[in-house]
């Protein structure tokens, strides 16, 4: 068979010549992204539908007042309330699994918040974000021994355009706040603080979350009790979590 | 801690790749689906598939990757009985045989024939002539044998080639229709 001509292979490399696409196509993808995340997330939760509606049930009907960028909202303790679902992308889709609010804020323009929610059985213990500006950026904890030493994990991450460090992390009962000192350069570093929060996912633990601006370096977590005395000592190390859907170490993925 | 994708669509390099790729995906959709709705479509869902597996395939062949799925997704789609919608590249008001002459887009032409091979042959002579791809890759990508590869692209460019003069004027009064 002999080749075709260049006139050929030439229209055929580009039949729409005019073709110009949209200014940004990625919003499109990630849209998709986000719709497939969700029926996934659907399947999931399925099994599992029976606890998410006891979970549900228990619930109070409360969102609680918002904070600034690295404040949390909510008071230490008292359960927090289910965050609506984030508009775009998800409204032709399934619910997701309830998720109650454990910190919000600000970056840029956009906000961000933070949450709990149980995906699986091997994905209970989850912290996730409810916002358009990290998508579904989750960490699960579901190793963590209750009532054991605070664990937490900070990822550095781009929001809204921005370059941040996002921390997440549960401490035991009892605990009100934490505070997380970050390498700056100094000695001592800085100290940013996050209340912590009880909700339905994991009434044994205390849920924080906290977003800061930069790529910083988590020197160590320490945990308060509604006093301000220390519960334990400072946690260097960040703890085991997993993400579902994309480690295999996360339990009944 | 295994990163996700939707971290490395800000931080690896997805969002560049998705950019800077659309335009020449989409040409690639377009030349399968002949609808331009349809290819939007599937390269907006095959970039979403390929978004999952960054981690994985970003070192390697994205690009590779991302056309085999838009090439099984068109594919596949036409293999569907009911498609919702069947956009096929019709004229309206079509006249039965136009003249030759060079007001008359050759690309019409090429497209009106296109629409009138099998999804294989214009896989096949998409990949083959438009994607310069060796038999082998073609039959790789699609999943045929290379005896099946050769079938469909004499076939399907015995048809294309009666309506482009080499010089790249369109003949359509020759065209057998």
């Amino acid at each position: 068979m002999t080749e075709p001509g260049d006139a050929l292979r030439g229209v055929l490399r580009d039949l729409i010549p005019d073709y110009t696409g949209p200014a940004d196509p990625l919003p499109r993808v990630v849209a998709t992204v986000r719709r497939r995340r969700s029926r996934q997330r659907a399947l999931v939760a399925v099994g599992t539908a029976g606890a998410a509606a006891a979970v549900a049930l228990t619930a109070p009907a409360l969102v609680l007042p918002g904070g600034q960028s690295g404040q949390q909202a909510g008071y230490p303790g008292q359960p927090a309330g289910p965050v609506p679902v984030p508009s775009g992308g998800l409204g032709t889709t399934p619910p997701r699994p309830p998720v109650y609010q454990v910190a919000h804020g600000t970056l840029g323009r956009a906000d961000w918040s933070i949450g709990s929610t149980s995906l699986s059985t091997g994905a209970w213990r989850c912290l996730t974000s409810a916002d358009e500006v990290f998508l579904d950026e989750t960490a699960c904890f579901d190793s963590w021994p209750a009532g054991g030493p605070v664990s937490w994990v900070a990822r550095s991450l781009t929001g809204a355009g921005i370059r941040v460090t996002r921390i997440t992390g549960v401490a035991p009962a009892g605990a009100a706040e934490v505070l997380v000192r970050l390498a700056d350069g100094s000695a001592d570093g800085s100290i940013v603080r996050a209340v912590a929060v009880q909700t339905p996912t994991d009434p044994a633990g205390r849920f924080f979350g906290l977003v800061v601006r930069g790529t910083v370096t988590v020197r160590s977590v320490t945990v308060l009790d509604a006093r301000g005395s220390p519960l334990g000592p400072p946690v260097t190390d960040p703890g085991t979590s997993c993400r579902p859907a994309r480690d295999m170490t996360c339990a009944g993925n | 801690m295994r990163e996700r994708p939707a971290d490395r669509a800000s931080e690896d390099g997805f969002a560049e790749f998705a950019r800077s790729r659309w335009g020449r995906l989409v040409r690639l959709a377009y030349s399968l689906t002949l609808d331009l709705g349809r290819a939007e479509d599937l390269v907006q869902e095959s970039l979403a598939k390929l978004w999952f597996q960054w981690p994985k395939v970003r070192d390697g062949a994205p690009e590779a990757y991302v056309r085999r799925t838009i090439v099984n997704g068109a594919v596949s789609a036409s293999r569907r009985r009911w498609r919702g919608e069947e956009p096929r590249w019709e004229l309206p008001d079509q006249p039965e045989r136009l003249a030759a002459s060079d007001a008359v887009d050759e690309r019409d032409w090429i497209r009106r024939e296109l629409a009138g091979l099998t999804v294989l042959q214009r896989a096949v002579v998409v990949l083959r002539y438009a994607e310069d791809m060796s038999e082998k890759q073609v039959a790789e990508v699609l999943g045929i044998s290379a005896g099946s590869v050769k079938t469909h692209a004499f076939r399907g460019l015995a048809r294309l080639r009666s309506t482009v003069h080499p010089d790249g004027v369109s003949r359509a009064e020759e065209v057998p229709r």
